[in-house]
């Protein structure tokens, strides 16, 4: 079954589309992943123009983000006050983002930039992902000692703000600046930002870990919003029909994820994603590093004369 | 330069077949090609009369756009984008169709007169000063190229069907991906290599229904667009919430 996509301006099957969405919804329901990172490179590899890729996946992140947050807000575990720093940072990063995006893509560089970033972040969390689950699978079971107040460079920084939900009293220097960081990369990879957003909080922000993943899903919401209405605007980028057929592949994928995350096992599950992850970024390593067959190509952006 | 002035040479040659442009009668199977949220490209139906012992040329133009051809290069390691050129009033859509080799019997100023074939469609770059010949002709074959692997630009040799010496027939495919806007269907008809008649209809290739709205939405109130990207995906996601909630 086809449907013309009326931005990206092509044909694409239905059921390949809703089960890609399943596919990646089903890994963000066992990992807790918003999948982002993994979506936008899929759907380039289908053959969406990359700039379409990015906004769209930015538009579906809101959705996936909305109903992941509700859960952790009926459970009191999203800190508004440290998320609105986290975003006051994301909206200002994400707008540099887009700008960023515009600029490049005028000069035939967008594509090289997505791809790029890719390739670093993606190798990075895959190889950190990886020796974790190895080091987990080889030591099981082994308690590790939580600390509690880590005290680092971070609190010695001005314009500290109390924190009550986090128990943390700390400078709004920091989260602006990781809010502005994953701001950036949000608007150019067309992901979350979760994935480098919860690391940050736990290790350098200092929060707890029971709020972290619903302050982490309420900022993002805001900031992919900022992305998706920029992208908009700018670009004209954004795909309504394919973000909801993504979102209903998506949500189909969370049940199915939740179910299987509670039989299978942890280690091991998280390694594979760790491979998968590793594999994607070295398919686009690839295509950046070997010579392509034809060194010219046509640029998508058409203009009106 | 050249292509100027064999225009000029070629001109009365122009006035003098539009004065007896009478020689082939066709139509096509549909005047307009809707684009819905079920297209997946469509074949439309070129036919006519024509006189006896003519040959048949099929020039469909699609709408005309600046189109950016770039040039990777190794840069530390990494293939980029490293040189581009740009050329005014390339034809987004471009197809000829014959019955036989046009070689066989277009001339080569005809050609460029009447732009038949890809020799006779004129991508100038937008800034050609300083530019090697060689170098633009690179580009502009990378251009054609680029555009014939996306189904846009074709040639067919043997398309057109000629049954008793004096009806013809074609298939016009119109790909997935087909820009919109008006498309120009030129039908030549040569005889002992000189054009004897011509004629010239138009195509229109839109988007309809939601395609179209959601396009336009896009494009026209892309702010208001985007807004209600966020709001529809905000209650999806709400709605999302809700469904799980009651499993």
């Amino acid at each position: 079954m086809q449907l013309y996509l009326p931005i990206a301006e092509m044909s694409v099957n239905i059921l390949a589309i809703l089960a890609l969405g399943a596919g990646v919804g089903a890994l963000s329901g066992l990992f807790g992943v918003g999948g982002g990172f993994l979506m936008t490179p899929l759907l380039m590899f289908m053959g969406i123009p990359p700039a379409v890729a990015v906004a769209t996946e930015a538009n579906q992140i809101v959705a996936s983000s909305v109903s992941g947050v509700l859960a952790h807000w009926r459970r009191g575990n999203v800190d508004v006050r440290m998320g609105v720093a986290l975003l006051v940072g994301g909206v200002a990063g994400s707008s540099c983002g887009v700008w960023l995006f515009t600029a490049l893509r005028a000069l035939g560089q967008v594509d090289l930039l997505i791809k790029l970033s890719y390739v670093v972040f993606l190798g990075v969390i895959g190889s950190l992902m990886l020796v974790e689950s190895i080091r987990a699978l080889l030591k099981r079971r082994r308690m590790v000692t939580q600390r509690q107040h880590v005290h680092t460079w971070v609190h010695g920084l001005p314009l500290k703000v109390r924190f009550r939900r986090s128990r943390l009293y700390i400078s709004v220097i920091p989260p602006i600046v990781v809010g502005f960081v994953v701001g950036v990369l949000s608007a150019i990879m067309g992901v979350g930002g979760g994935f480098i957003m919860v690391p940050a909080m736990i290790y350098i922000l200092g929060m707890p870990t029971a709020v972290v993943v619903g302050t982490s899903l309420f900022q993002i919401i805001f900031v992919t919003a900022n992305v998706t209405v920029l992208q908009a605007i700018t670009n004209y980028s954004v795909d309504v029909l394919l973000a909801l057929l993504l979102l209903g592949g998506g949500v189909m994928g969370a049940q199915i994820g939740a179910r299987l995350g509670s039989r299978l096992r942890g280690e091991q599950l998280r390694g594979l994603l760790a491979l998968l992850v590793l594999m994607v970024c070295m398919k686009l390593a690839y295509d950046l590093l070997a010579q392509p067959v034809d060194l010219y190509s046509l640029s998508d952006t058409g203009g009106h004369p | 330069m050249r292509r100027l002035l064999l225009a000029l040479l070629c001109l009365p040659l122009l006035t003098a077949v539009d004065a007896r442009a009478q020689g082939v009668v066709a139509d096509i199977s549909e005047s307009v090609v809707s684009i819905t949220t079920g297209f997946q490209g469509t074949d439309l139906l070129l036919f006519g009369a024509i006189e006896p012992e003519t040959d048949v040329v099929v020039v469909v133009e699609g709408p005309p756009e600046i189109a950016t051809v770039r040039r990777k290069e190794r840069i530390g390691g990494i293939w980029m984008n490293a040189d581009e050129m740009s050329f005014r009033e390339v034809p987004t859509f471009y197809a000829v169709l014959s019955n036989r080799p046009l070689k066989e019997f277009v001339s080569e100023p005809a050609q460029i007169v009447y732009n038949i074939g890809f020799e006779g469609v004129p991508l100038r770059p937008l800034r050609e000063e300083g530019r090697d010949r060689a170098v633009v002709q690179a580009f502009r074959e990378a251009l054609v190229r680029g555009k014939m692997a996306r189904d846009l630009y074709r040639a067919n040799e043997n398309a057109v069907s000629i049954m008793w010496g004096r009806l013809f027939r074609t298939d016009l495919r119109i790909p997935v991906n087909a820009p919109t806007g008006t498309y120009w269907v030129r039908i030549f008809l040569f005889r002992n290599g000189n054009i004897i008649g011509a004629q010239t209809s138009a195509l229109g290739v839109g988007k309809v229904g939601i395609t179209a709205a959601i396009y336009d939405l896009a494009h026209r109130h892309a702010f208001a667009y985007g807004v209600l990207a966020v709001f529809v995906a905000v209650m999806a996601g709400w709605g999302a919430s809700l469904a799980f909630r009651k499993h």
